[in-house]
């Protein structure tokens, strides 16, 4: 055995792996002594209840693996027909390639994307102003667009990160150049407590790449989201013992393993993995008869699986992860983070052949995300969930391989309805080129911090010991599009 | 060590072991080799995906594709072959269900029995051969009480043999955190 799982002085590891087991006062007390967080205000371990009234309760997380062009989505750029074929330097709007407009990348895979394309790429699709509002919105998401009035869209969004490595950054606010750091499922997974124990609160769907596929780093592995793969006729795998036994049998065996791992426990204080260890093996058994029946969708009409586009063969795997996505919003799951696109570094990346590709991907994605937001409004959901749906930048105004675009990281758009925000509204701006985010700027984090206010969770009371996060890691939340 | 803990107990520079998952290969290897049923051939062509649960060659000879990958493999850390072949893996608790339930586990179990002890051999004994064996630690005096108590419950309430006692109790054991970590 370790020799210095016999220490006695309390080390924020220590302090780590209590939480959650319901004796960390004693620890705490030393914690704060030591290194307290700040003198004006006392930190306190989250106890599961949010900060201020919240105005939200659920998140479902919808992210466009690989970079959708803001262009050709959100923010449509007429600029670009009228300059096609032309370099940007001979535009009016030379300027944007100034060097001190450029400062902001910071590259961590230098390859041979991320660069400047100087010959601006005309638009691949049309659009046309929807609804009340007259909010534009391109031609290739026609289902979304009919929600238009439902929408808080910011077109000002900016990152630093113009590989893919982003994807971490849009989830952790960090540059992964700075490490690993604990992305926004996992804090609002650390803040607030459960509100259904059979059913893990932080799922995942849909396909992460590697490089993004944890989320607790320092808080933990046990606020790691729990990947699912929604599959009716088979929604959870070794759900029973492949040879039976008696139930008798196996609850002796369970009681002993927990019994075990708790007595390990305590001689590895600095192994959170144990603790994570012992609340998986909890939620295990819950989830034996809880996830069956969230994918069991026999109970929804044909309208409704019709709606989420499930009986057309490209959405019929989102709509079937959306579905799945109400209703476990329905049982209480707090943050449902779906990802869409695999493939390289992600089906939205479309170095080339962006017409064909990006058709191809909103036709998997739109009537989805359309039918979820008719879904949750018919049913009164959309005022206590927030539905985001975003990307790791946009993609370049000028073309990459004759028929694609590159990564863009200096303006791009992201949208959020529901969960108390303002409907119908556009946020920002980017210029007439769609390349820098001009007006009412953001970076990641303050879409980050907007969920947290409306969760009611204050980002800086979570903080914890020894772990000082930086004024751009809180985010600020963007005020004018909260209701 | 105090002192070491004290000064960084973040284990920044690396002054103690940082605890790791096992590899999905060595997790299901471990579970045939203890019950003395793994394959050692060296060589030979890939096992197909369909003929992966009945074989018991070793995991690295099994076909691993992005669209064909071993089920009980893929809930640990396993290669991500769309990202070439790392490894990032979490605690999930797929993991619990797949070493509660699958056949792999639930057959392995006796073979493992059998190996470990002879049957006249002392329960007490046993358990400790099996801790040491299976988690590489020995038994605390605690752990082998638990143990014990379990086993009396089995053929107690469940109505198992001896025999199919100390199998459950090796199912409860692969299925303890210390198995698939290497310390």
């Amino acid at each position: 055995m370790n020799s210095y799982g016999a220490d006695s002085t309390v080390t924020r590891r220590q302090w780590l792996s209590s939480l959650g087991s319901g004796c960390a006062g004693i620890a705490l007390a030393s914690m704060l002594h030591r290194d307290a967080v700040g003198a004006e205000q006392k930190w306190t371990l989250p106890n599961g209840l949010p900060h201020y009234m919240p105005r939200a309760k659920n998140v479902i997380w919808l992210f466009m693996n690989g970079g959708l062009s803001h262009m050709e989505s959100f923010d449509p750029k007429p600029m670009l027909n009228k300059y096609a074929g032309k370099t940007i330097a001979e535009t009016p709007f030379a300027d944007v390639q100034n060097p001190e407009k450029l400062a902001i990348e910071r590259l961590r895979v230098p390859d041979a994307n991320g660069n400047q394309r100087n010959e601006i790429y005309p638009l691949q699709i049309g659009y046309r102003k929807h609804g009340q509002s007259g909010i534009e919105v391109s031609d290739w998401f026609p289902h979304i667009a009919e929600h238009v009035d439902k929408l808080a869209l910011v077109r000002s969004m900016w990152t630093t990160d113009s590989n893919h490595g982003a994807q971490v950054q849009f989830h952790s606010g960090r540059h992964q150049n700075d490490g690993h750091f604990p992305t926004l499922g996992a804090w609002v997974h650390y803040g607030l407590g459960s509100l259904n124990e059979n059913l893990p609160q932080f799922i995942s769907l849909g396909r992460r790449p590697e490089w993004n596929s944890r989320d607790g780093h320092y808080l933990g592995p046990s606020h790691d989201a729990v990947s699912l793969r929604v599959d009716p006729q088979n929604p959870l795998d070794y759900a029973n013992p492949e040879i039976p036994f008696s139930t008798a049998a196996q609850s002796i065996g369970r009681n002993l393993s927990s019994r075990l791992n708790e007595l390990r426990r305590n001689d590895y204080p600095e192994d959170p993995a144990v603790e994570a260890r012992i609340r998986s093996y909890e939620l295990a058994w819950k989830m034996q008869s809880a996830i069956p029946e969230v994918f069991d969708f026999s109970s929804e009409t044909a309208a409704t699986q019709q709606m989420y586009g499930m009986e057309n063969k490209p959405s019929r795997d989102f709509g079937m992860q959306l579905l799945a996505a109400r209703r476990f919003i329905e049982k209480g799951v707090r943050f449902i983070q779906i990802q869409h696109g695999g493939g390289g570094a992600g089906q939205w990346d479309a170095h080339g052949g962006l017409k064909k590709r990006h058709s191809s991907s909103a036709l998997e994605v739109d009537q989805p995300v359309g039918g979820l937001l008719t879904d949750l409004s018919q049913r009164g959901l959309l005022d206590e969930t927030l539905v985001v749906f975003a990307t790791e930048f946009g993609r370049t105004p000028g073309s990459q391989n004759s028929d694609g675009r590159d990564h863009h990281i200096f303006g791009f758009s992201v949208w959020m309805a529901g969960g108390g925000l303002k409907q119908g509204v556009v946020h920002g701006a980017t210029d007439e080129l769609g390349f820098h985010a001009v007006e009412n700027r953001h970076y990641v984090t303050d879409i980050h911090a907007t969920i947290l206010q409306q969760l009611g969770l204050d980002s800086r009371r979570l903080e914890i010991p020894g772990r000082k996060r930086l004024e751009i890691d809180h985010g600020e939340p963007i005020h004018e599009i909260i209701a | 060590m105090e002192v070491n803990a004290a000064i960084d107990p973040d284990n920044k520079y690396n002054w103690r072991r940082q605890p790791m998952l096992l590899e999905s290969e060595v997790v299901r290897d471990a579970i045939l080799a203890h019950a003395g049923q793994l394959d050692g051939t060296m060589g030979g062509p890939p096992v197909e995906i369909n003929q992966q649960t009945s074989s018991t060659r070793r995991s690295m000879y099994f076909f691993h594709s992005a669209d064909e990958l071993n089920l009980f493999l893929s809930n640990f850390n396993s290669p991500d072959v769309g990202g070439c072949y790392r490894r990032e893996s979490s605690i999930q608790p797929q993991q619990a269900l797949a070493l509660n339930n699958s056949k792999l586990v639930l057959e392995a179990a006796p073979g493992i029995v059998a190996q470990l002890a002879p049957v006249e051999e002392a329960d007490q004994k046993f358990i400790q051969a099996a801790f040491a064996v299976l988690l590489g630690m020995d038994a605390s005096e605690e752990e082998t009480q638990a143990s014990l108590e379990a086993m009396k419950s089995w053929q107690t309430e469940a109505g198992c043999s001896q025999q199919e006692a100390r199998a459950y109790f090796i199912w409860s054991l692969i299925n303890h955190n210390d198995f698939v970590t290497l310390r």
